[in-house]
């Protein structure tokens, strides 16, 4: 700031500012109090947002859901009317049953789907000595249906 | 931290805010009426009030905030008009002389209004350019330059007018 500036500066100082209106304040005030909302934390703006933004989430969960329902229906209809699913389950049986044989592979489907031995294996981590005693005992047991 | 309540801010900045939104809008009643607004726009931040770093520079630039706003609503009903009218400034400021007033009046409508208000708010209300730009919404430089431009037109009116 130069000289001059400094003196127009100083010129301005000496106005001093004149009070507002008395009345004023109570006005100001009263009309502030009468709209504050009691303990808001958004205003109605961002209240307006939040609001867009929870109906555009729940709106692409149903949107999802609803394309991908859809998605299972044509893929079922391309498949005979057969669910995909049980499809692909077939065919991951015959897939098994063409790569170790029938017998075996209606084994291990059994061996795979009994309660008992996943709780088993689970337990003690797939030890041999647990699948070589459950195919004994199931050996067992054909035999003893269809003696020779 | 507890948040200012509003009659401490208007005790505070009350006076201010008028005459600033009083040289803004060229006239007492519009300024009572955007004051008013001003506020209730203060009391709807509620508890978010103790966020806020600076309560002077926020509530000046609520004030220009509602007297945009204000402008906006009244030029959809009428064509504009001037803003300034340099006769309230010896209604707002009290000189050595009513001849003075007079001048300074005269001095502040020959400034632009960016000028006039970064002049009005660094001389008459002492805020800092970091405030000033705040409200106005520019930078601290466009602020310090607009109000050092203003500075050199006043000094040229009282240079001439001597």
């Amino acid at each position: 700031m130069n000289d001059d500036e400094r003196k127009i500066s100083e010129y301005l100082k000496a106005f001093a500012p004149r009070p507002a209106p008395p009345e004023l304040r109570q006005k100001a005030l009263t009309a502030a109090e009468a709209t504050r909302p009691a303990g808001r934390f958004l205003t109605p703006r961002q209240w307006g947002m939040a609001a867009a933004c929870v109906l555009l989430i729940i709106g692409s969960l149903a949107g999802d859901s609803i394309l991908s329902g859809r998605q299972a229906r044509r893929l079922d209809a391309l498949l005979d009317g057969r669910p995909a699913a049980v499809l692909l389950r077939d065919a991951d049986r015959s897939a098994l049953e063409e790569l170790v044989g029938a017998q075996e592979a209606r084994t291990m489907g059994r061996l795979l789907t009994r309660p008992g031995l996943v709780r088993a294996s689970a337990k003690d981590g797939w030890p041999d000595r647990n699948i070589l005693a459950f195919e004994e005992k199931e050996d067992a047991d054909v035999h003893s249906k269809n003696p020779r | 931290m507890k948040p200012m309540t509003l009659d401490e801010l208007y005790d505070l900045y009350g006076d201010a805010l008028y005459r600033y939104l009083t040289l803004r809008l060229g006239s007492t009643q519009d300024a009572e009426d955007v004051l008013q607004e001003t506020f209730v726009r203060l009391a709807r931040y509620g508890d978010r009030r103790r966020f806020i770093r600076d309560p002077k520079a926020f509530a000046f630039r609520c004030a220009h905030n509602e007297a945009g706003r204000f402008w906006k609503k009244r030029l959809r009903l009428r064509d504009g008009e001037a803003a300034f009218r340099p006769e309230l400034v010896s209604r707002l400021f009290r000189g050595p002389d009513e001849a003075s007033e007079v001048r300074l009046g005269e001095a502040l409508a020959g400034l632009s209004p960016e000028q006039r208000e970064a002049v009005v708010l660094k001389e008459f209300e002492s805020l800092t350019f970091r405030a000033i730009g705040s409200v106005c919404r520019v930078s601290t430089n466009t602020a310090a330059s607009r109000y050092r431009y203003g500075l050199a037109r006043l000094r040229a009116f009282f240079g001439e007018s001597k």
